[in-house]
């Protein structure tokens, strides 16, 4: 080996104290995003091979009437239909024994369908299922905690209770999983519609629109073959009352997860970026130390070009050893990340589609960042000249530096801390980077943990704009007055309000409006809905305009996501047209509210909605209600109450749930995110402190010949120990103020950035205490232990050592 | 011309009208105030002078370490003051062997690697005989049986021997040393003026800054600095060598 590289390898081994650290902390950094990047290609290949495994339909026409053979074949020979099928919908309830009641929704089909569109895969037993057998989705069965062969009632809609056996279970990769949604997915054909004495026939027809290169991906063109289908329909005798057209080719928590490997790709970025930036110091700490070998090599024929070409290598052998490290654990992190995240939207995983893409842009961006990063130094330490490089004797305090020092000479500090605070300010480049870097850590430690806890304010207000404690749904209008009487008469049932609600699509020049909705009738979903006067229990916060008034004519308040799913770009003033039960109106939007937790919703005064859906004024499709009582407990135990005083009645119920199971049901959409943020804040964390560490072990070393003359004056060891230890709880005190201010503006911009893009919905401001008193101790604590070696060390230095120091 | 100047060689080094001067707070102090000096391959030249006189200064211009701020410097037949940055060290590398009062060898290189890294860096010498080149090298200046250690198992005199064995891994024709005995015992920096003097006899320019007082038992000729100045060029007789 040339000398030049024996040099380079020696000065590698001899630091090799500070060069594992660097490899650490790039290591680390890589591996995250080499994590973050397998997860993201896996989950981003699987979430669409999983939702197009069913060849889920592009569109689903609601008709006036059963679906007729003819009408069957004619929807099969419409322009761009590739496939199609008939299928009936029904909202129910189920429970596995004497268990809780739990929201059903049941998808039937005819005993002969071929199963091709939105289809699931069968996992268990045997396909179609007898009259009384059902197929549950996969994640309804640990939900509900049923296997195949249990018997579970199922209580439809017009209050028949009907029990079936469990058939098998079934993977639907078009819906969430059962527990986030709080909703069991359900198949069985017409035959067990019959058993449960409802109208077997399917009056929903879903369609694939597409080409030769499969389904097409462009709603515009989906939402215009599905109009021209109902068209045709129409003049069958079975016009269509409305056209569900979900984001093609996407799976409903798309949004969410894309989010996640945002977050996680620009906090892995961020890592990547703080520990090149701390390779990039060290290295300049590496050259500043060996600014005369660097002179004298420079004396004895050297170019800069050579030397900037030894370091770079250098560099590049430190960065190649931690990409090298990294990539292996990289990938099996990220293969672990994708398979929770599949878990977490029901998804199958196969690591192998992962592109190798991935290896190569980690092995890329492992391997070159940080050489590109450490460039400006390698110029900055190898273009000096001989004569410096050999005369250099280090640094004396200028301008605002040697003011500083000026001013700390006069603060009433002791002595220690006065040296320590000399030390730092004697390479004021250096300190500035090595707070810079801590402070990034700090903020996005700090950003990354109050985000967490973002979402689950975004969720608790959620849940304190809901002041009530428990709903029921119908399916249709029921006598508010007769409801009132039969609830309010329920043990534990204190305050109770009466909603009428409809499905609602805005209408515009197509023959049918077109709703954004996905088959399992939440995501996307829009409702109309009408309050109460007064009402306590639906009022969300406007975000602009106003609420209603008693007296409003065509007044309509659209929350955020209505907005964002189904007007874009809608604003207070607007005019816009609704339908609901057939019916359109015009309305003027009055104000825009925030609601989470809720699909889009169009609030209207009660006698608007008369007018607009054509129903009773004294009739109700919602009923929310307070319970006496503070506990899970009690409010489960009176909205039984409540469902059974219904059922003994003969009224229907939907959908009947507590605020409890909303907020599982929530919690559950932002667990993922949640847990991706505390682990990339741990990430970033760590790195900053490794960078402290190394930083504060360079400038021990380079100083060595301080410390030793300090020990040949009569300094101890502890009081060296001290200074150092000082330097760095200064250090990281400086970066802690720097990175509590940063994290304000950061943290509000970040919220707004994954909210939007996650739920249409910033998320609230929060600051809390607890991540900066977490950083406040971790920071400090480290940089106490990231500098105990490099204190140890100077505090070790014998007199007869520093003298021989040169 | 006188005809003794016809039989000597031509000079390697060249310097005329040579100066430099030094801006501190705005304040300019002149470092060299006009410096012509030759010197011929086989001459070792002892500049002496007080502190501040100008030796360093005279050598690092020779060098190309520093820039003069008047005047030229030619170094076998290479104008130095026109020379900038990578052409620079490369033709320092070939044509001059420095040597320093602290020696300046790298501390993570065996010695014989440091005698190889100019001729590696300069690419003088085929990397296959790089090592034999420096082995010979060092046997030249007496330390072959220290070639495979750290420079920091050395002693003061040893480690100046290999910085002399550094300085002629290209065999240059101009050595240039700067306080090369500042920082050894009297009989270690004897046996190293004997090797400069050896070197100067084999043909070299040798040019050494020095405090010692009395170098004529080595040099062949004795520059006197004072304020920049030469006060005094005499030649020496040799008393050994």
């Amino acid at each position: 080996m040339r000398p030049r590289w024996r040099k380079i390898m020696r000065d590698l081994w001899i630091a090799r104290g500070r060069t594992s650290a660097m490899i650490a902390a790039i290591a680390l950094s890589v591996a995250a995003v080499t994590a973050f990047l397998a997860a993201a290609s896996i989950l981003s290949a699987e979430i669409d091979a999983n939702y197009r495994a069913g060849n889920p339909a592009s569109a689903t026409l609601h008709l006036a009437r059963p679906i007729e053979p003819e009408q069957f074949a004619l929807a099969r020979a419409t322009p761009g239909v590739t496939d199609a099928t008939a299928r009936a919908t029904v909202a129910a309830r189920i429970r596995v024994q004497e268990g809780p009641w739990q929201s059903l929704l049941l998808f039937a089909s005819a005993e002969d369908d071929p199963q091709r569109v939105g289809a699931a895969t069968i996992e268990s037993g045997s396909w179609p299922p007898s009259a009384h057998g059902i197929f549950l989705e996969r994640t309804a069965m640990p939900f509900l905690g049923a296997h195949v062969g249990d018997r579970v009632d199922v209580l439809a809609p017009h209050g028949r209770l009907t029990t079936f056996d469990v058939a098998g279970a079934a993977h639907d990769g078009g819906v969430a999983p059962a527990d986030q949604e709080r909703t069991v997915y359900a198949r069985m054909t017409t035959a067990g519609l019959a058993a449960m004495g409802l109208p077997t026939g399917l009056d929903e027809l879903e369609i694939v629109v597409g080409g030769p290169d499969g389904p097409s991906g462009d709603a515009a063109h989906i939402a215009a073959v599905a109009q021209d289908l109902a068209v045709r329909l129409g003049a069958a005798g079975n016009p269509a009352t409305s056209i569900d057209v979900p984001p093609p080719l996407r799976h409903p928590h798309y949004g969410q997860m894309v989010m996640v490997a945002t977050s996680m790709l620009l906090f892995g970025a961020l890592s990547l970026l703080m520990s090149s930036v701390l390779v990039a110091a060290m290295i300049g700490g590496m050259l500043t130390a060996q600014i005369r070998q660097i002179g004298a090599m420079k004396a004895v024929g050297a170019t800069t070009p050579q030397l900037f070409g030894m370091y770079l290598t250098m560099t590049a052998v430190i960065a190649s050893a931690a990409t090298v490290i990294a990539i292996a654990p990289g990938l099996l992190l990220g293969r672990f990340i994708a398979g929770v995240g599949g878990s977490m939207l029901n998804l199958d995983i196969d690591p192998g589609t992962m592109s190798p893409l991935v290896i190569a842009v980690a092995i890329a961006i492992g391997a070159l960042v940080p050489v590109l990063m450490a460039v400006p130094a390698l110029l900055l330490g190898t273009v000096r000249s001989v004569k410096d490089a050999i005369d250099d004797h280090g640094t004396e305090p200028v301008g605002a530096t040697a003011r500083l020092l000026n001013v700390l000479r006069r603060l009433p500090v002791g002595r220690d801390t006065a040296i320590a605070a000399r030390g730092l300010l004697r390479r004021p480049g250096r300190f500035a980077l090595t707070v810079s870097l801590l402070a990034i850590a700090g903020t996005g430690a700090i950003t990354g943990l109050n985000t967490s806890l973002g979402w689950d304010r975004l969720v608790q207000s959620g849940m304190d704009a809901r002041s009530y404690d428990a709903e029921v749904r119908f399916a249709d209008p029921i006598r508010a007055a007769s409801l009132r009487e039969l609830v309010e008469a329920v043990p534990g049932v204190s305050q109770l309000e009466a909603l009428r609600a409809a499905p609602a699509t805005v209408h515009g020049s197509a023959p049918v409006d077109v709703v954004h909705v996905y088959p399992d009738d939440s995501h996307g979903s829009f409702t109309m809905v009408a309050p109460p006067p007064n009402s306590s229990f639906a009022a969300p916060p406007i975000v602009s305009g106003r609420w209603l008034r008693d007296d409003d004519a065509d007044a309509v308040v659209l929350t955020t996501l209505a907005v964002a799913q189904q007007a874009p770009g809608a604003v207070v003033g607007d005019r816009i047209a609704l339908t609901v039960n057939g019916k359109t109106s015009n309305w003027t939007i009055a104000g825009i509210a925030q609601e989470f937790g809720t699909q889009g919703t169009a609030y209207v005064t009660s006698p608007e909605f008369t007018a607009a859906s054509g129903t009773s004024a004294d009739t109700a499709t919602i009923l929310r209600f307070r319970v006496a009582g503070a506990t899970e407990a009690d409010r489960g135990r009176a909205l039984d109450l409540v469902a059974s005083a219904l059922d003994a009645k003969g009224i229907p119920v939907e959908r009947a749930f507590t605020v409890d199971t909303l907020r599982a049901a929530l919690d559950g959409h932002v667990f993922v995110l949640v847990e991706a943020l505390f682990i990339i804040a741990a990430i970033i964390g760590i790195v900053g402190l490794l960078g402290l560490a190394t930083s504060l072990s360079t400038s021990v070393t380079e100083r060595t010949r301080e410390y030793a003359i300090m020990r040949t004056i009569g300094a101890k060891g502890g009081f060296i120990r001290g200074t150092v230890v000082i330097e760095g709880v200064l250090t990281a005190g400086a970066a802690l103020i720097l990175a509590t201010v940063a994290a304000l503006p950061a943290g509000a911009a970040f919220g707004a950035f994954i909210g939007q893009n996650a739920f249409r919905q910033a998320l609230p401001f929060t600051y809390e205490p607890a991540p900066l008193l977490l950083w406040s101790v971790l920071s400090l604590a480290g940089a106490v232990v990231a500098t105990i070696a490099a204190a140890n060390r100077a505090a070790a230095l014998t007199v007869s050592r520093a003298l021989t120091i040169s | 011309m006188r005809s003794e100047d016809t039989m000597r060689p031509a000079a390697v080094i060249r310097a005329r009208g040579l100066r430099k001067e030094y801006t501190v707070d705005g304040v300019a102090f002149p470092a060299l105030a006009g410096i012509d000096l030759d010197v011929r391959p086989g001459e070792f030249a002892a500049v002496v002078g007080r502190s501040g006189s100008g030796k360093t200064t005279l050598l690092n211009l020779f060098a190309g370490i520093d820039t003069p701020s008047g005047g030229e410097v030619e170094i076998a037949g290479t104008r130095v003051d026109r020379l900038k940055g990578s052409a620079l060290a490369a033709w320092r590398g070939r044509t001059i062997g420095l040597v320093f009062q602290f020696f300046q060898l790298l501390p993570t290189l065996t010695v014989v690697e440091n005698v190889m890294l100019p001729i590696d860096l300069c690419g003088t010498t085929p990397v296959r005989e790089q090592r034999e080149r420096a082995m010979e090298l060092l046997g030249l200046v007496g330390i072959a049986d220290q070639a495979h250690k750290l420079p920091a198992a050395l002693s003061g005199g040893q480690q100046q021997r290999a910085a002399v064995a550094r300085a002629l891994a290209n065999d240059p024709p101009v050595i240039l040393a700067d306080e090369p005995t500042g920082n050894l015992d009297s009989a270690t920096s004897g046996r190293i003026l004997d090797l400069f003097a050896g070197l100067a006899s084999d043909g070299r320019a040798v040019v050494m800054v020095t405090h010692e007082r009395d170098v004529s038992t080595w040099a062949s000729r004795e520059v006197a600095l004072l304020d920049g100045r030469i006060t005094a060029d005499r030649q020496l007789v040799r008393a050994v060598g």
